[in-house]
């Protein structure tokens, strides 16, 4: 568990970095895509994943986090886009950074303080 | 030895089971990979050009429509064994997925639908101009429900990719493969009966038929908004479970508050989406049981569409707030306004118009039938949810498209309706296995006319694509662009420095002065350019749409063509196979310049 928190709290990050690489480099596009894709839904998922999904156990908690982990990560994404060009100030680097600021915080914050 | 374990130990459960499985199982193992082969096969050739009037339907080899049939017998051999593991299952669904919605992908060489394009074209707008789209015209309703663009531009300046073309071709069965989860837990939230969840599931992709699943923001929406249903309906059984005694105080905030991301993101992508939302919602809590879940969440769908309503989408909500007024008082007129105009539609169009009527019937038949004779069901959330989406159905006839939107949104509840009235749990079949496939067969019959059947005016060439690019992006800015229909790949491309006008959209007197003299009856149009440049364009699907749905008289386009390939002051400036561009000179025509 606390190997999956680093590696999704790092993913904003890399993904990042990736877009310093030329534009549509496979490695870019895979990055990139991977993250906003999953990555703010999986980190706010498993930081509310103890307490929240305490009620469901096997196959359909499992089932419930995924969905739950992508549908978080498009609307994060997309409401994080949305805010940023209504506001006359998107830039990719922002859109980027405060996903990957909102996933860290999300992975990294100890669960004990969230589910309080 | 005697230290190990039993190998079946060691396997996975779904293994086990397949290792106990019987003859239905085993026969469905088998035809699974023959049925995908067969399709896969089926796909070496087909050839597009030979479309007609009835789709791909026409031009599809005998071996694809045998693997259609293999695959739903397969199903069926899976379902009649209760031992079927889930991975088995999802196999079937999977794979009736990428028959139905990844063969046009794989056919076809540009992005299907002209409204695909029209949405390409406004993300292209939207990174252009790094946010709202200015003087966007009809297009201005984009800038007020942004999400679905917006996501995309960030996926495009992230990526570095210049267009979304590359992945749009692939929407359909992308959408439809991320439906599964949450049409799974949905049907797990009042069921653990596997055969039950994968049959509502298989006839939920068999019944499917509206198309409202390509790269557009109400797929995205309905998406969210199924992922929203699901995680309520979750939390619905959580709440009765006995021994949960914090479960049924209702939401923990946590949870609560990623549902309202989730809605923020569906009232702030599409118009439509929340309406169905906060109705489902609304029906779901007339149960007193059921308030400490759902009305936690409706009070947030209603609070977010309101904010949004008189905040960023205020300009068309003001503007059209006396047209949904007035609207609401002619429920029937609204929820049936898309069903009526047959009249000039060809012959193949008006069968399939039945037949999409017949398979739409017959959904909502078996589900009222399932209401009646399994009162079980009764005791679900899930036929609230099949009258759910009627409610803003009554209020809007949204663009003469309601029915068939309600039809979508109620079609995940009514699925497993009618799952459940062939597949019951825990009690024989009540027909015979081979009348349920036959059933299943004739569903998916329908559902290849519904959306295969119009494939004419929805696929384009390269060529095509080719002549809206040089119209989009070779005349000069601020251009008239006028065109029959709106089908064409591209049109509206850089729609923030042209102007697009099509025919089929004008009064009745101007379509008949149109028919009666297409050149004369072009006067009015050309008179709209007030000086500006202007260009003609007709391509091979428009051709197909104004014969399919009679928009005007199938010889008009040709009729057409001549007249402007005869007429002086019309210069064809490109022209290929399958298009043509005119550029209207108005000094030849004594306007002066």
């Amino acid at each position: 568990m606390n190997g999956l928190r680093w590696t999704v709290a790092a993913s904003g990050w890399v993904a990042l970095a990736a877009t310093a690489l030329p534009a549509e480099f496979p490695l870019r596009v895979l990055v990139t895509v991977v993250f906003l894709l999953t990555c703010p839904g999986l980190a706010v998922t498993l930081a509310f994943a103890r307490k929240s999904f305490a009620s469901g156990a096997g196959r359909a908690a499992v089932l419930e986090v995924t969905v739950l982990a992508g549908a978080l990560s498009l609307s994060i994404s997309a409401l994080v886009a949305e805010a940023l060009f209504l506001t006359e100030v998107f830039t990719p680097t922002r859109a980027l950074i405060t996903l990957a600021v909102i996933t860290s915080a999300a992975a990294l914050a100890p669960s004990t303080v969230i589910n309080s | 030895m005697s230290g190990t374990l039993p190998r079946a130990a060691t396997l996975r459960p779904g293994w086990q089971r397949l290792r106990r499985a019987g003859a239905g199982t085993w026969t469905a193992v088998g035809a699974l990979p023959v049925a995908v082969a067969l399709w896969l096969f089926s796909l070496r050739d087909v050839h597009l050009e030979a479309m007609g009037d009835l789709g791909l339907l026409q031009v599809l080899p005998v071996t694809f429509w045998v693997a259609l049939a293999l695959l739903t017998v397969g199903f069926c051999a899976a379902a009649s064994d209760r031992r079927t593991p889930n991975g088995l299952y999802a196999g079937y669904v999977v794979a009736l997925i990428a028959i139905i919605h990844a063969t046009p992908s794989l056919l076809y060489p540009e992005l299907r639908y002209a409204w695909a394009w029209k949405h390409v074209a406004v993300i292209d707008a939207m990174v252009r101009h790094n946010g709202q789209v200015p003087d966007a015209g009809g297009f201005d309703i984009y800038n007020q429900w942004p999400g679905f663009f917006q996501f995309n531009a960030l996926l495009l300046k992230a990526t570095g990719l210049e267009s979304p073309l590359g992945y749009a071709l692939w929407a359909q069965p992308l959408v439809n493969l991320l439906l599964i989860g949450p049409l799974l837990l949905v049907f797990r939230s009042v069921t653990d009966n596997r055969r039950l969840i994968w049959s509502a599931t298989w006839i939920y992709y068999a019944c499917s038929w509206v198309a409202q699943d390509y790269f557009a923001p109400q797929a995205f929406a309905f998406l969210l908004f199924m992922c929203v249903m699901a995680l309520v309906l979750r939390q619905l059984q959580s709440s009765r479970r006995p021994g949960q005694e914090e479960a049924r105080r209702g939401w923990p905030l946590p949870r609560l508050v990623m549902v309202l991301v989730i809605e923020a993101a569906i009232v702030s992508s599409h118009q439509l989406t929340p309406m169905m939302l906060i109705s489902a919602l609304l029906l779901l809590s007339f149960p007193r049981r059921n308030r400490r879940v759902t009305l936690p969440p409706l009070a947030g769908a209603l609070a977010l569409t309101l904010l949004w309503d008189l905040t960023v989408a205020r300009r068309y909500v003001s503007d059209n707030l006396g047209d949904f007024i007035s609207s609401l008082a002619r429920p029937d007129a609204n929820l049936w306004s898309g069903v009526s105009r047959l009249a000039d539609a060809a012959p193949s169009q008006v069968m399939v118009a039945w037949i999409e009527r017949g398979l739409t019937g017959a959904v909502f038949l078996l589900a009222a039938l399932a209401f009646v004779v399994r009162p079980w069901t009764r005791r679900t959330p899930l036929p609230l949810l099949v009258l759910a989406p009627f409610l803003p159905g009554l209020a809007n006839a949204y663009g003469g498209e309601m029915v068939f939107r309600a039809y979508l949104f109620a079609l995940p509840a009514a699925a497993f309706l009618i799952a459940a009235l062939l597949f019951p749990p825990g009690a024989r079949l009540p027909v015979a296995m081979p009348v349920i496939c036959v059933l299943l067969l004739a569903m998916l019959g329908g559902l290849v006319f519904g959306y295969y059947a119009k494939e004419d005016e929805n696929q384009f060439t390269a060529e095509e694509a080719a002549a809206m690019r040089f119209v989009t992006t070779r005349t000069p800015p601020d251009s008239l662009i006028i065109s029959v229909t709106a089908s064409a790949p591209g049109l509206e491309m850089r729609y923030d420095r042209h102007e697009n006008l099509q025919m089929i959209d004008r009064d009745v007197e101007t379509r008949r002065a149109l028919v009666k003299d297409p050149l004369t009856g072009l006067e009015p149009l050309l008179a709209r350019a007030h000086g500006r440049p202007t260009y003609i364009v007709l391509n091979d699907a428009q051709q197909s749409a104004v014969y399919l749905n009679g928009d005007m008289p199938a010889d008009f386009i040709g009729r057409l063509n001549s007249a402007l390939a005869e007429a002086p002051n019309f210069t064809p400036v490109y022209r290929n196979k399958d298009a043509v561009v005119y550029r209207y000179d108005r000094t030849a025509a004594g306007e002066g310049a």
